[in-house]
């Protein structure tokens, strides 16, 4: 059977996504076995980034021309994107601030050469182009890379089962962080995937992997309320991991 | 008269003895302080006080998530083995066995499940009298007559009465009778709970609640995080998925815990979801939990262990409809 | 012989056509020496899985007296669909089954029987209709109706049009929207499905009445069907619901206080019409 071709990739990201591949150190020469890497700068020199791929992993955010352009190229050229990553999905880190002048922000930072980028809100993937299947994660899990991996030599995706943090949470018999300490975690609206590794570290969960379908944000809302968080904080947290939540939603 | 009381004294050395028939697993404090059932260091470890476990003991026969079948060109589908290593499971509630019988209905009668039946058969069941709370409403929903055990102690200030409840059990007080002396065990006290009897009537008239509007104000609040179910000693729906390898040929196939409250639990391929609204998912788990279905209908599978109540993030308590309904009365 | 209901079978595709732009045929032969006598009732399902990508549900759309031959009419609807419509004959498959309650062909017999179905709904009836061709003689009239949405969507187009000149059995068939002219298929009305029904004749006391289709269809249905007072017990219709175990476990496919999956999928109307939502 001939291998599948791919091409591995980011755009406005910290490259963590694709270091979650190169982390696979026991399952790499296999993975190197079955697939045709044809383009993966960040781990293969010289590749070939015109050639067409069965399938291209992208990380990263839209936030600036050439990164609208590099993803515009790689959609045109593979049968399946995949969204890598909590900022290819979402948007993710570098989207916190989409809700503040993006002029103001490059004043402070840029200063007098302000007026000369040329970025624009970062955005994730499915603003400008079909997105055949998403990884969440910042980073996202090895497991749910190989998975697809996996998937994809029979020319199919995975189904990762559809429920937030806290059901892996309270299967691994953490301390609910939420209700016994009264703390800010987001666990019910995050998708889980991840064996709620930052609770049974007694960390909160961040909300790193982004909202899980049907989240009732409108009743963690409430609920943190209640224990006395104001909202302003609850909102900010909510958007370092993704800029647009529908506070009022429930269902 | 035959030998049946243990005293404190002896208690440490007769959790040795017990330590001889398999691995000795009861209810402990995690380093976060959580109650769970784990395997015994040490007596001192034991938490004889426990009300109750964060996740109940359905985790020894039918673990969150595990491998079911594996599947190989050349084998084709092979049913996985299941380790069945010697468990001696102390510490159980009576709503706990009650909660254990129900599984042991579902799992071992109509279509015995290989996977269940094997871990089953290699636990032994020590049950514990308790002190009901106010989460607990137990009453004879599984409590005042425990069932299902090998062995049943039922605790006093000096030590514990036992009781034998299968053969199994009684080669192991029989083993450990030098530990035992014999005394005339105290009657037993009823435990007098009300709400008891009114889930039971409504149960039998198949009551539905459906015009209460406590429905929606579940389905509002309810955040789907799943505890309710994760934490049940009886819930047991499942899904199942496959996972292929990566050598391309090879796969397994998995089974987790599941949860009515879902998206996913009423949706079909293509999409459509015939539990559309996280209301008719209440309204489902209710029916699940006091009415039944299929072979398990008309049975109460609540066993009154308030791990639901006590677990909810917002507080959701099926027993308000019932209490809502009384009160309307 | 391996244990079918919960460990699956091999079997292997021995044919594949496409039956319109998104279902296809396929024909199965399970492995010899696993399964024996396979047999079952027009109705019942198996629970087909393509390896490494999973198992789903599925009507068997065949007579029941081919042994160890299963046919199989299937919508790539969900992941494992997909990747079963990429398999080609040759390929390995596995099949558990088969599950539930089927279409009550002993109770049938001897009385008129009228089939309707509607869009894929017409995979358990073809297992249906293929039993009572099978035994002609013990069933009164046999009148299949079927509607799809479009000429192309209509399955099994060349056995209708085979069918469709038998003078023992009645074929209507209808389409929503006629896009195109048919070529060379069966003849066919434009209009919705229960429409077939108005002005038709039936001996209500001694007539059977089997559905399969959406549910949107059933709504209609059922009302045009009530309307001529056709007996709620003589109405028999097949559920779609999540079955994942085939076997009353998993608790996903519950209708009512009945598992679609051991207590159905097959339920006569009276049985199911008081369950909100079931239609």
């Amino acid at each position: 059977m001939k291998k599948p071709t791919m091409a591995i990739a980011g755009l406005t990201a910290c490259s963590g996504c694709q270091l979650t591949l190169l982390n696979c150190e026991a399952e790499l020469p296999e993975v190197a076995g079955c697939f045709d890497l044809i383009f993966f700068p960040m781990g293969i020199s010289g590749g070939d980034e015109c050639a067409s791929v069965d399938v291209a992993i992208v990380e990263g955010a839209v936030s600036t021309p050439d990164d609208l352009e590099t993803l515009l190229h790689l959609r045109s050229r593979s049968r399946f994107l995949v969204a890598f990553g909590t900022c290819a999905l979402w948007g993710g880190v570098a989207a916190m601030k989409n809700h503040e002048s993006r002029t103001e922000l490059t004043k402070i930072v840029y200063h007098d050469v302000a007026g000369e980028v040329l970025t624009f809100n970062p955005e994730p993937f499915h603003f400008f182009v079909t997105v055949d299947f998403a990884i969440p994660g910042c980073p996202p899990e090895k497991d749910e890379l190989l998975a697809l991996l996996s998937s994809l030599l029979r020319g199919s995706f995975p189904v990762f089962p559809i429920y937030p943090v806290c059901t892996e949470c309270r299967n691994r018999e953490n301390r609910c962080l939420l209700v016994e300490d009264n703390e800010l975690c987001l666990g019910p609206l995050i998708q889980a995937g991840c064996g709620a590794r930052c609770p049974a570290a007694g960390i909160v969960c961040e909300g790193c992997r982004g909202p899980v379908a049907e989240a009732n944000v409108a009743s963690e809302m409430e609920l943190l309320m209640q224990k006395g968080f104001p909202r302003e904080e609850i909102i900010s947290r909510m958007r370092r991991f993704c800029p647009e939540w529908n506070y009022e939603q429930r269902h | 008269m035959q030998k049946n009381f243990l005293s404190n004294e002896s208690f440490p050395l007769f959790l040795q003895g017990l330590a001889a028939s398999g691995d000795l697993h009861g209810p402990v404090l995690t380093d976060d302080g959580v109650m769970a059932f784990r395997p015994i260091c040490s007596p001192a470890d034991i938490q004889l006080d426990c009300i109750r476990t964060l996740i109940p003991p359905k985790k020894y026969f039918f673990p969150p998530k595990e491998a079911i079948l594996t599947y190989s060109p050349v084998k084709g589908y092979q049913l996985t083995k299941a380790a069945g290593k010697k468990v001696i499971l102390f510490g159980l509630h009576p709503c706990d066995l009650a909660g254990i019988a129900y599984l042991d209905r579902v799992f071992l009668e109509s279509q015995p499940d290989p996977l269940f039946v094997k871990r089953r058969k290699a636990v032994t069941l020590i049950g514990l009298s308790c002190e009901p709370d106010e989460y607990c409403f137990c009453g004879t929903m599984g409590t005042a007559e425990p069932q299902n055990f090998d062995i049943f102690m039922h605790r006093t200030e000096a030590g514990f009465y036992l009781s034998a409840g299968s053969s199994r059990g009684k080669k192991i007080i029989r083993r450990l009778s030098v530990l035992l002396e014999a005394r005339e065990p105290p009657s037993p006290v009823p435990c007098e709970c009300k709400i008891e009897e009114t889930i039971l009537q409504a149960a039998t008239r198949g009551e539905t609640f459906s015009e209460s509007r406590l429905w929606e104000d579940f389905a509002g609040r309810c955040l789907s995080c799943g505890a309710c179910s994760l934490c049940c000693p009886t819930c047991y729906c499942f899904d199942v998925q496959e996972r292929g390898r990566l050598d391309g040929e090879t796969a397994e196939r998995l089974r987790e815990w599941d949860n009515c409250l879902f998206k996913s639990h009423g949706e079909v391929a293509g999409g459509h979801n015939f539990r559309k609204t996280r209301e008719e998912r209440f309204r489902y788990r209710f029916q699940h939990k006091y009415l039944g279905f299929g072979p398990m209908r008309g049975i109460v599978s609540c066993v009154g262990c308030g791990r639901c109540r006590d677990v909810c993030p917002v507080k959701i308590d099926l027993m308000e409809l019932f209490r809502e309904k009384a009160n309307i009365l | 012989m391996t244990d079918m209901t919960t460990i699956p079978a091999m079997a292997t595709i021995t044919e594949v056509h496409p039956l319109s732009g998104d279902t296809s045929f396929f024909r199965l032969g399970l492995k010899e020496g696993e399964a024996q006598g396979f047999t079952f009732t027009p109705g019942q399902f198996v629970q087909l899985s393509v390896p490494a990508a999973g198992e789903f549900p599925i009507s068997l759309a065949g007579s029941p007296g081919h042994g160890r031959e299963l046919e199989l009419c299937v919508r790539k609807a969900g992941h494992v669909t997909a990747v079963l419509h990429n398999l080609r004959p040759g390929d390995p498959v596995a099949v558990r089954g088969p599950f539930g309650t089927g279409f009550p062909v002993e109770r049938m017999r001897g009385n008129d029987v009228i089939l309707l179905a509607g869009g894929l709904g017409i995979a358990p009836l073809r297992s249906l209709f293929h039993y009572f061709l099978e035994h002609r003689e013990e069933y009164g009239a046999i009148t299949l109706m079927y509607g799809a949405r479009e000429p192309s969507a209509i399955l099994f187009r060349d056995e209708l049009a085979e069918l469709a000149c038998r003078r023992d059995i009645r074929l209507m068939l209808t389409v929503d929207f006629l896009t195109e002219e048919p070529a060379g298929g069966p003849v066919c009305r434009v209009g919705l499905l229960p429409g077939l029904l108005m002005g038709i004749k039936l001996r209500l006391d001694q007539t059977y009445a089997a559905v399969c289709g959406p549910p949107a269809l059933y709504r209609c249905l059922i009302t045009e069907l009530l309307g001529l007072d056709f007996p709620e017990n003589r109405i028999f219709l097949s559920l779609e619901r999540r079955m994942k175990c085939g076997i009353g476990l998993c608790c996903h496919c519950a209708v009512g206080d009945f598992f679609c999956c051991t207590d159905g999928p097959v339920f006569s109307y009276d049985r199911i019409k008081e369950i909100p939502g079931v239609i």
